[in-house]
């Protein structure tokens, strides 16, 4: 049998020994996505989750070669096949594990461990492969080295495969990937073991497993969301991975529907009401758009909204996965229907503002917190000079600050700092009701803060409007969002995460610039 | 016997921060859709197999060659808009 020393080396044998990495390749490929994406989802999709996550592979990995050699045959037999066999429990027993973490209430250390340990037992084993197949049989050095082109680009390959396979599960839930994951292992298992019996064995299981995987998903994705997130009751309307994140749909017990990305709160549905009032409708109702932008908004909520006041509605969301779910769940396909003067287009909003050759009155920025690289370029002051490369003379951007504007270095104020570095005249409201402030600049706003709060006194009696004039008090702490300061994304994820799992003060990365400041300002 | 690990260690370092640095570069000045993702690791695996099979692609021919390939890219997106051919291009690149 193979990776056994005691078997002669046949022409089968040879062919086995490519097809067997090139399968391994395949599964590491699909194995990574799909533990990556859940922890991520486990954990909260930030930045710093993100990078702790793919840190685990790879360590699981390097691990798997170090080791490779270091254990006799039967240990590998016995190991594998248990690895094996628990894979078919994957991605449901570390999510179940991390549902028992939080219903116990244990250390947030905890799941850090889950997660190491996870990924040594999943990535490791498919990594002992390569080093042994090459250092055995290999009579000398040159041999050796011939072996390891071979097997080595077989494993490249599977693992394009596997990435082939993972992409045609865009927008779809585990219980596509799964099955063929289990199929792949079990002609793994048939290759590697050579014993009918236990190639039998598993793929009896994974047939059995096969059928309940749906099932299963949404039954522990709710208790997740349940014991994590503390819903008193949880239902799970939609799991899909899309191409960019994991996009979940919750009930709560009251009925009331929310957006998850990642394991974060994009939206719920009362929020909505609020997030598109301000940031979409009263600025349309206000400029009367001939065409009007909206980049993000994957629930298309805010386009009925818009459309009564506007001639023109364009929509760019980058996600077909959440497009998928908003039209399911948050805006029904009959609202949208008769919109002649909307168009949606699935891309990049940046990719989009800097290939079109259409002028916007107003863009709305309806896109989530900057807690990844690629949702913080979308705040930098380099992307709003190329917003206002695309906007009328009166054009107005609107943007929503993830929170309320106060005199710090925060998220707000670092996103309205970056407003105003680019556009002459910056507006913001700070609604109670919506939790959080919303930004509209323009070279020369259209509307005055008596016309905001004409507009908007019948919604909300206490909002605070602060007008362009009083706006650079706010920012005397600030730095500005840009392309080469993008700290704020591991400093926010890190204190975030840092605050959740490990009770540590909050703000590393201030505590580390303090303690910078005073180290160099004490010499 | 230390040599070799360190050299290993050192070289994944330098490949790694030039893989991400080269995803950032694209999704900053071209697109975050997938398909810049996807390019990128195919063209990382492409690049890996081919590493394995020219003998005449040494380490430091490889290290050179890819630290040339990333301010190319660089040059060629900050220079897009002067060019046609690159726009035109670009125009398709990750739209659905």
């Amino acid at each position: 049998m193979v990776l056994n020393p005691a078997e002669p080396v046949t022409r089968t044998f040879t062919l086995r020994e490519p097809l067997l990495l090139f399968l391994v390749g395949a599964c590491l490929s699909i194995s990574q996505f799909v533990m990556i994406r859940d922890f991520v989802t486990i954990l909260y999709g930030e930045e710093v989750v993100i990078i702790l996550v793919t840190a685990a592979f790879f360590m699981g990995l390097s691990i798997g070669y170090f080791i490779s050699l270091k254990f006799s045959y039967k240990f590998f037999h016995n190991s594998f096949l248990a690895i094996v066999f628990l894979h078919l429990t994957f991605p449901f027993s570390y999510r179940m594990l991390a549902v028992e973490i939080a219903r116990l209430n244990l250390d947030g250390y905890m799941y850090v461990v889950l997660m190491f340990v996870y990924a040594l037992i999943f990535s490791s084993i498919f990594a002992v492969f390569l080093p042994r197949l090459v250092h055995e049989k290999s009579s000398d050095k040159e041999s050796a080295i011939q072996k390891m082109k071979v097997l080595y680009s077989m494993e490249l390959i599977g693992f394009a495969a596997g990435f082939a396979i993972v992409s045609m599960s865009w927008n779809k839930g585990v219980d596509f990937i799964l099955p063929i994951y289990w199929a792949l292992l079990a002609v793994i298992i048939h290759l590697a073991l050579q014993k009918k019996t236990w190639t039998a064995a598993f793929v009896l299981l994974a047939i059995v497993s096969s059928n309940s995987i749906e099932q299963v998903d949404r039954r522990t994705t709710a208790l997740l969301y349940e014991h994590k997130h503390h819903f008193h009751e949880a239902e799970t309307l939609l799991t899909i991975n899309s191409a960019y994140q994991k996009v979940e749909v919750i009930k709560d017990e009251d009925g009331e529907l929310y957006l998850y990305l990642d394991g974060l709160l994009n939206l719920n549905a009362s929020d909505l009401e609020d997030l598109n009032y301000y940031i979409a409708e009263t600025p349309a109702r206000l400029i009367k758009p001939e065409r009007t932008l909206i980049i993000g908004n994957g629930t298309l909520s805010s386009v009925p909204k818009v459309y009564p006041h506007s001639k023109f509605v364009q929509s760019v969301e980058l996600d077909a996965g959440v497009l998928l779910a908003g039209q399911k769940f948050f805006t029904p396909t009959d609202e949208l229907k008769g919109l002649d003067r909307w168009n949606l287009i699935v891309d990049d909003g940046k990719h989009f503002l800097k290939t079109t050759d259409h002028m916007f009155d107003l863009i709305i920025m309806d896109i989530p917190s900057p807690l990844t690289i690629q949702e913080a370029i979308l705040h930098t002051k380099e992307f709003y000079q190329l917003a206002k490369s695309r906007l009328t003379e009166k054009g107005v951007i609107a943007v929503q600050l993830s929170g309320p504007l106060q005199h710090n270095n925060r998220t707000p104020a670092r996103v309205v700092a970056a407003l105003s570095e680019v556009f002459d005249e910056v507006m913001v409201i700070n609604s109670d009701q919506a939790d959080r402030s919303f930004g509209f600049a323009s070279r020369q706003l259209p509307f005055s803060g008596a016309d905001m709060r004409q507009a908007t006194h019948e919604y909300e009696k206490g909002l605070k409007i602060i007008v362009p004039n009083d706006i650079p008090s706010y920012l005397s702490e600030a730095v500005p969002l840009a392309l080469d300061n993008l700290d704020l994304v591991l400093c926010r994820g890190l204190d975030r995460f840092t605050d959740r799992y490990f009770d540590v003060d909050r703000d590393p990365c201030r505590k580390v610039r303090d303690w910078t400041e005073g180290y160099f300002n004490n010499d | 016997m230390t040599k070799y690990p360190i050299y290993a260690f050192l070289t994944g370092l330098y490949f790694s921060t030039l893989q991400f640095c080269y995803l950032i570069l694209l999704q900053m000045n071209i697109s975050s859709a997938y398909l810049t993702y996807m390019i990128i690791t195919t063209s990382w695996l492409i690049g890996s197999i081919a590493g394995l099979w020219f003998e005449k692609l040494d380490r430091n021919i490889g290290v050179g060659l890819g630290l040339f390939s990333y301010y190319s890219v660089y040059a060629m997106v900050t220079e897009i808009c002067r060019s046609q051919v690159l726009l035109s291009f670009w125009r398709h690149w990750g739209r659905v």
